[in-house]
């Protein structure tokens, strides 16, 4: 019986439970839906390029500030205001921006998605400057700023949605893809030929991003300090490093992360509208709690934190595909958040 | 080996009211065990406070290789070379041994990374030079405590420290981790390190210690040998100034009724088989060091943590899992040592915390009689002689006596029949102390049973009728007839395990 | 003299309201009617009673995020099942109904807090999640709207010139303000709020006042869902959105602290009038109400840096 138990250790060392879970969805999903519709590669690809274009990067963020003991319910108003700031750019209608749209559209759109970044960067670095110098708790800062976010999108947008066409360069962010097959669809009687992305850039920039974070946080000081606020901040504190300075930038990296987030998602859908990434803070907690992250901080990893958000892709894909409604999904993934919650505090109790 | 290279001359620190550090000196040899004794609240913290900078003296200097410093913040004492193992836990338990060590310092490669193999081939360097067998990769939280305890021993050496500070560093340890220990101080010697060593256990000082110094009441009481010293002139030496011996309590006013009854009561391995019983009407006293379980016990009587096994009776109703409100139905009252984190509600006016524990009893039907309340604050704050305007003030603008006068309050209002006092009067002014003695002593003569856990020798001595001594979560020792000839050598000989010497 | 030193905090408030309030009148002299100023008071009476609510939990140092939900489900609720056959009688018994159903909300709120020890931001935002879902699910596509009269009097009724939700919301504040003032389960609130480990040591159940304070909360969000629906005269699931947020800047102006045990009913009040007056402020000066909204989350985090009792230097 030990045995067994130090076996599973050592095989969930090697390989995360978590990849398990996932792994048993993907089967209980194709099992209900029925696996030639599931396993479909236009079904795989649409929950990646949904992951990506959602939940997947922004969890990166909410891991971040997780793990140095925080929250960041700001990262939705983040992500719709970073959309709304790409489109608008993208689609001025006067000024040297509109001259550029035909004279340089690929400076047009560096324009846009810079801009873009530095709108996360500085709504991040709000957050930063207030929550690395005060004890007031995260989540009520980060939800005033995702009031203000999310306004500055509603204003921006001016009512309506911003609709992005003829804009092919943009569009390959979200949409393309570097590598495509050809597959033959049967619908009804008639056959066509349709192209399926495999290899999609958004996801490449998900996984890119994941890469890089891997390293920050295992392998740069940065990254060392997070973690050991979380696991011990007076102790973190005494060994002299800079805990304000870490904060800040936590807070600041999730800024950027979900306006990366914003530019993809406008893309994917070719058009900004304030509502866009409204509510991706709480799935992105949910994914980096599910992917192993506490709430205490100082726990788990990036690769983690993606299993999470596959999961939570996964999730919400497959209980469409049931055809379960709307309203029931809400309920579901309301649940399957206090559960996940609820299980990570019991464990930390334990411990 | 006698070349001093550190001087503490002549420091004083006050804080509001209380005079912690008194013309303090104290000297430190290249390479020498200079252990620091004295007993709890007689400064010897404080003086190491002073030393790192985490406080700044009102007077006095400190002489580093003979220039005077001072230290800002404890950074700057690490730069000195003078570093810290506190005992409370100090280090990220999420990080491994290696990020641990080097946390704040860690060592870059020419990419700019962290240079990782430099970094666990460095640690492994230090905790080989330990003799200790950690795997510089593994993460704290894996580890024992005693290893953690070395890990930190290693992070202080990281820096490397000429003069190392330990506190307590047994306090968690086993006999077998505490020679490993042993061992470390003195390759640690070899190599220079000089090593002030605070602890209160007699049986190490002597085999760790070059030399001894005595602290009491915030005075240096003197220097010695660790060789040409015993026990016992230590222990004269940290109780010192004679006691009145005129015990104000002179009849027994012990009933026939129990107010607790505590027998075989474990819990983990603070508390071990531990029996004892309290009469309404006495005033039993509870001694021991710092994290011999004295705490521990009342705690688990009390329901705050989950006692392994043992019964427990209040006021002779046995009480199968005891939680604060059962307790307080059972009319036991618990005076916490921790007013701020544990005994008050700092942001709420006096007259709201008087209540807090009987409002059930108070009012009983759930509607809070405001003028009642206020009468009942008010009675206690003349009969107390609580200092403050009026009993509208929060709690959080009084001096730490009225504090406590308030919790006293809380629990008076509450008409208990055992009542336990956790370190009644530490922090508290001279006045006031004597006020809080005296009031203990009324509960007593009117009934009231009482534990009290004190670390005032002269404390428990004046005002018990029987007094418990406890070591490493056992009861070694019971004095069952407090006399005028029941010493503090007695009491601090049991406490420190001196009397098996 | 010690009296205005201890309402200092309330006094502060009061004051910068009134000066808001001259101001506005200034710049608009109609806006000192007697009809406007019970407009701005119903304007403001449903924030009131759902910050009351929401108050209660940031007194024991939480927060409900749920309030919102909750009103769209009771309206969705009423509309759909409780309106019936359209007598009095019915009418009160669905009343009730919704008002069980609501205090079930906050128990499930309660619990997650107090039993399975959850983040209340989290646990509240996922009740919500699941509350609003089950307003969906229940609405089955339809807008409910029609209500009798007798219904549409509870909210867009008034009173001797006064309307009706202005005179509920008094109510409620009074009962709130009694509850908080001078019953025991007040003290509790308190102390729990102040000090957990301190009331624990105290004897005073912290669980049972956690639960309670979530569920009071649910309820008093139930009964604005009532009165809410009365006023729009009809139920749809996505009504209440701005609402949580709204009280939580109300709540948090008024100077109830995030770190519990420190506000009372006044300073809601107070808080909850500066918020319509801001609002209105802006309007006047013409600003587009989508900042309107967005001035809430400007005002949440300016109230609680400026508040002392949050806004603690990190020692």
């Amino acid at each position: 019986m030990n045995e067994l138990k130090s076996g599973v250790r050592r095989l969930t060392r090697v390989v995360p439970m978590t990849l398990l879970l996932l792994a048993g969805m993907v089967i209980v999903f194709s099992a209900l839906v029925g696996p030639a519709k599931y396993l479909k590669l236009s079904n795989i690809m649409n929950v990646i390029s949904q992951c990506s274009s959602g939940v997947g990067i922004v969890a990166l963020a909410s891991f971040l500030a997780i793990c140095s003991t925080g929250v960041d319910l700001s990262l939705g108003g983040i992500v719709s205001l970073a959309g709304m700031v790409t489109a608008r750019i993208l689609t001025a209608e006067t000024g040297t921006l509109a001259g550029l749209r035909t004279s340089a559209p690929g400076l047009l759109l560096a324009i846009a998605i810079l801009a873009s970044l530095a709108v996360g960067a500085l709504m991040g670095s709000l957050n930063g400057v207030i929550l690395s110098r005060t004890n007031i708790p995260s989540f009520i800062i980060t939800l005033g700023n995702f009031k203000i976010c999310e306004t500055l999108s509603r204003v921006l947008a001016g009512g309506s949605t911003v609709r992005i066409s003829n804009m092919p360069q943009f569009e390959f962010i979200g949409g393309g893809s570097l590598m495509s097959v050809s597959q033959t669809v049967q619908q009804g009687a008639r056959t066509s030929t349709r192209m399926i992305g495999i290899l999609p850039v958004s996801a490449l920039v998900m996984v890119l991003l994941y890469l890089l974070f891997s390293i920050i946080m295992k392998r740069t000081r940065f990254g060392t300090y997070v973690y050991a606020i979380g696991g011990n901040y007076e102790a973190t504190e005494m060994s002299g490093v800079n805990t304000t300075k870490t904060r800040f930038t936590v807070f600041l990296l999730g800024g950027v992360i979900a306006a990366v987030t914003g530019i993809i998602l406008t893309s994917r859908l070719t058009a900004a509208s304030a509502a866009n990434g409204l509510g991706l803070e709480f799935d992105g907690i949910a994914a980096a709690v599910v992917g192993g992250a506490a709430m205490t901080g100082g726990r788990s990893t990036p690769w983690r934190t993606l299993i999470g958000a596959l999961i939570i892709s996964v999730l919400r894909n497959g209980f469409s595909m049931v055809g379960m409604a709307n309203s029931l999904q809400m309920i579901a993934i309301g649940a399957v958040l206090i559960i996940v919650v609820a299980v990570d505090v019991a464990k930390n109790r334990r411990r | 080996m006698s070349d001093v290279i550190l001087e503490l001359r002549n420091i004083c620190k006050e804080f509001p009211g209380v005079k912690a550090l008194d013309n303090v000196s104290f000297d430190l040899r290249k390479g020498e065990v200079h252990v620091l004794l004295g007993e709890n609240g007689a400064g010897k913290s404080t003086l190491m406070k002073v030393l790192t900078g985490v406080y700044h003296p009102n007077s006095g200097e400190i002489v580093l290789h003979g220039n005077k410093v001072s230290f800002q913040t404890p950074r700057d004492a690490q730069l000195a070379r003078i570093a810290i193992i506190f005992q409370e836990f100090n280090l990220a338990p999420n990080l491994t041994v290696a990020q641990n060590i080097f946390l704040g310092r860690e060592p870059k490669a020419r990419s700019g990374l962290i240079d990782r193999a430099k970094m666990v081939r460095d640690a492994q360097e230090i905790l080989d030079f330990l003799k200790v067998k950690i795997d510089p990769n593994a993460k704290v939280e894996t580890l024992g405590v005693a290893h953690q305890q070395l890990v930190e021993v290693a992070k202080a050496l990281s820096i490397d420290s000429e003069i190392l500070i330990m506190d307590e560093p047994t306090a968690t340890l086993s006999e077998n981790e505490i020679s490993a220990l042993f061992d470390t101080i003195r390759n640690l010697q070899k190599r220079g390190v000089s090593i002030i060593y605070i602890s209160h256990r007699m049986q190490e000082l002597k085999v760790i210690g070059n030399r001894i110094t005595v602290l009491r009441d915030g005075q240096t009481v003197g220097t010695c040998e660790a060789s040409e010293v015993t026990l016992d002139e230590l222990i004269r030496m940290m109780v010192g100034r004679e006691i009145s011996k005129v015990r104000t309590r002179t009849e027994n006013t012990a009933r026939e009724e129990t107010a607790l009854e505590v027998s075989h009561l474990s819990q983990g391995n603070k508390l071990k088989d531990v029996s004892i019983r309290v009469q309404r009407g006495e005033i039993v006293g509870l001694a021991g060091l710092v994290g011999s379980g004295r705490t521990e016990l009342a705690q688990a009587v009390y329901g705050i943590t989950r006692r392994d096994s043992g019964d427990i009776s209040i006021c002779g109703e046995p009480i199968q899992n005891p939680t604060p409100i059962k307790c307080i139905q059972r009319r036991m009252g618990f005076i916490s040592e921790d007013r701020k984190e544990c005994g008050l509600a700092l942001n709420l006016p006096i007259r709201v915390n008087v209540t807090h524990a009987g409002l059930k009893s108070i009012f009983p039907g759930g509607i809070v009689d405001v003028r009642r309340e206020r009468k009942l604050a008010e009675d206690y704050r003349a009969k107390l002689r609580i200092v403050t305007p009026d009993v509208e003030r929060n709690v959080v603008n009084l001096s730490g006596g009225n504090q406590q006068k308030v919790v006293l309050a809380k629990w008076l209002s509450t008409d208990s029949a055992f009542l336990v006092f956790d370190e009644p009067t530490r922090g508290i002014d001279v006045g006031a102390k004597e006020e809080i003695h005296n009031l203990i002593r009324d509960l007593a003569v009117n009934g009231v049973g009482i534990l009290m856990i004190s670390s005032d020798l002269p404390e428990i001595l004046t005002l018990s009728d029987r007094i418990y001594v406890m070591r490493e979560g056992r009861i070694v020792h019971e004095i069952e007839q407090v006399t005028s000839e029941t010493t503090q050598e007695e009491i601090i000989a049991y406490a420190t395990g001196g009397a098996e010497q | 003299m010690s009296a205005i030193k201890k309402h200092l905090d309330t006094l502060s408030r009061l004051a910068v309201l009134i000066v808001m309030f001259v101001l506005l009148v200034l710049v608009s002299p109609s806006f000192g009617t007697l009809t406007n100023i019970l407009n701005v008071l119903r304007v403001s009476s449903l924030t009131l009673i759902i910050a009351t609510g929401i108050a209660l939990c940031m007194l024991v140092s939480g927060i409900d995020l749920s309030p919102g939900a909750t009103i769209a489900l009771t309206s969705i609720l009423f509309g759909r099942y409780f309106q019936m056959g359209h007598s009095t009688g019915e009418m009160v018994f669905g009343i009730a109904g919704i008002l069980a159903v609501s205090a079930v909300i906050g128990a499930a709120n309660g619990f997650c807090v107090a039993k399975l020890s959850l983040p209340p931001f989290l646990a509240t935002y996922g009740i919500q999640q699941i509350v609003r879902g089950l307003a969906y699910l229940l609405t089955n596509g339809l807008v409910y709207s029609g209500f009798t009269e007798q219904f549409k009097f509870i909210g867009g009724g008034s009173i001797l010139g006064i309307h009706t939700p202005i005179i509920f919301a008094a109510i409620l504040l009074i009962i709130v303000g009694f509850l908080l003032n001078k019953t025991t389960l007040g003290r509790r609130i308190y102390a729990v709020g102040s000090n957990r480990e301190s009331a624990r040591y105290s004897g005073i159940n912290v669980t049972g006042t956690l639960m309670m304070s979530y569920i009071l909360s649910g309820l008093i969000a139930g009964f604005a869902g009532i009165v809410y629906t009365s006023r729009l005269n009809c139920a749809e699931p996505t009504i209440g959105a701005e609402f949580a947020q709204q009280a939580i800047a109300a709540a948090a102006i008024g100077g109830i602290s995030f770190k519990g045990g420190h506000g009372n009913v006044f300073g809601i009040i107070i808080g909850a009038l500066m918020l319509t007056l801001i609002t209105n402020g802006m309007t006047l000066l013409g600003i587009d109400s989508d900042w309107q909204v967005g001035a809430t989350g400007v005002i949440i985090i300016l109230a609680v840096l400026i508040d002392r009792n949050t806004a603690k230097k990190k020692v």
